[in-house]
């Protein structure tokens, strides 16, 4: 046994680093750049309405208060119908669509054509009827 | 105060560790990386260190510029860490020694106990990198993670996180010095 093994293996604590898994996670799952997006948009508009908490988004979803926690760390992998309630329960969108050529499939514009209007703005929102 | 592998040579011993201090539920090299890619810390931890940003050292970078920084370099620098496991870190080229350098710049010199940092070192496509890993030199191309910062300060002392990190350095230092990890007979080989 060299030396340095020798002189470090009695500071050896007893929990192992989870690093390497981690890493590998984050590093082959690329989505989480999507994640990240979306929650930094959700915690910019928490930020901005007082009334809003993670609580209450969890309570609006019938959620887990933990699921919202791992969305808002931008680690959820989100389906397109809890992006859809999520939106609802903001009243704004998280994504939204650039103007795509359907003829020239590999053509997109730069500017937003539309934003998908999932949100009834005439109506009060989703997360206001339930916070009242 | 322990330490734990991060990734080791199974013969040598040389490699990469990091500290676990007491009453911390992880060490301080998983802690970073886990913070790093948390966008809802990043998030929070830019806004309250906004005075920090809206300065010159800072200059032409809003808060969510250097937002989107920080996910860029964390998933830069965990790559080129993960590529060291993957590949051989003692071999001239790849080693350990080349990511971690001397804390102060103006050290030409490696010896064992050197304050050490590791940051992402490509100026064109990460110009002013502000993540940065702090370690302990121990032995040949054999490092030891203290901690590490967001550094929003051109100096360490600025900002009241990098300037723990220094108390933290200097108590590791101690730690290693009251437990005699000493090896000085491996200095000359610290430039292979």
């Amino acid at each position: 046994m060299s030396n340095l093994k020798e002189k470090l293996k009695n500071l050896k604590g007893d929990k192992p680093s989870k690093w390497k898994e981690d890493a590998d996670y984050r590093l082959n799952n690329r989505w989480l750049e999507y994640s990240s997006q979306i929650a930094r948009r959700i915690i910019a508009l928490i930020k901005e309405d007082k009334e809003l908490n993670q609580a209450k988004l969890a309570k609006a979803l019938e959620v887990e208060p933990q699921y919202i926690s791992r969305v808002i760390q931008g680690k959820e992998n989100l389906t397109l119908k809890t992006i859809y309630k999520l939106s609802q329960a903001l009243n704004h969108e998280l994504i939204s669509f650039p103007e795509y050529e359907f003829t020239q499939p590999n053509k997109v514009n730069e500017k937003i054509k539309w934003e998908v209007k999932i949100v009834n703005l005439s109506k009060p929102p989703v997360f206001k009827e339930f916070i009242h | 105060m322990k330490i734990v592998d991060i990734f080791v040579d199974g013969e040598s011993g040389e490699g990469l560790y990091s500290m676990i201090y007491e009453g911390q539920p992880e060490n301080e090299f998983d802690r970073l990386f886990n913070l790093w890619t948390n966008i809802e810390y990043v998030t929070f931890y830019c806004w309250d260190n906004k005075e920090y940003i809206e300065t010159e050292y800072f200059f032409g970078y809003t808060i969510d510029d250097v937002i989107n920084k920080i996910g860029l370099e964390a998933y830069e620098l965990e790559r080129l860490i993960k590529l060291k496991t993957e590949q051989n870190f003692a071999v001239p080229g790849n080693t350990l020694q080349q990511m971690f350098r001397p804390l102060n710049d103006k050290e030409g010199k490696l010896y064992t106990h050197q304050q050490s940092k590791a940051k992402i070192d490509n100026k064109r496509k990460f110009p002013k990198p502000i993540l940065r890993m702090y370690a302990i030199r121990l032995s040949k191309n054999t490092f030891v993670i203290t901690g590490g910062a967001i550094k929003l300060t051109h100096k360490m002392e600025e900002h009241p996180d990098t300037a723990s990190e220094i108390e933290k350095i200097k108590k590791v230092k101690n730690f290693f010095s009251n437990n005699q990890i000493e090896f000085e007979e491996d200095l000359k080989l610290f430039y292979e």
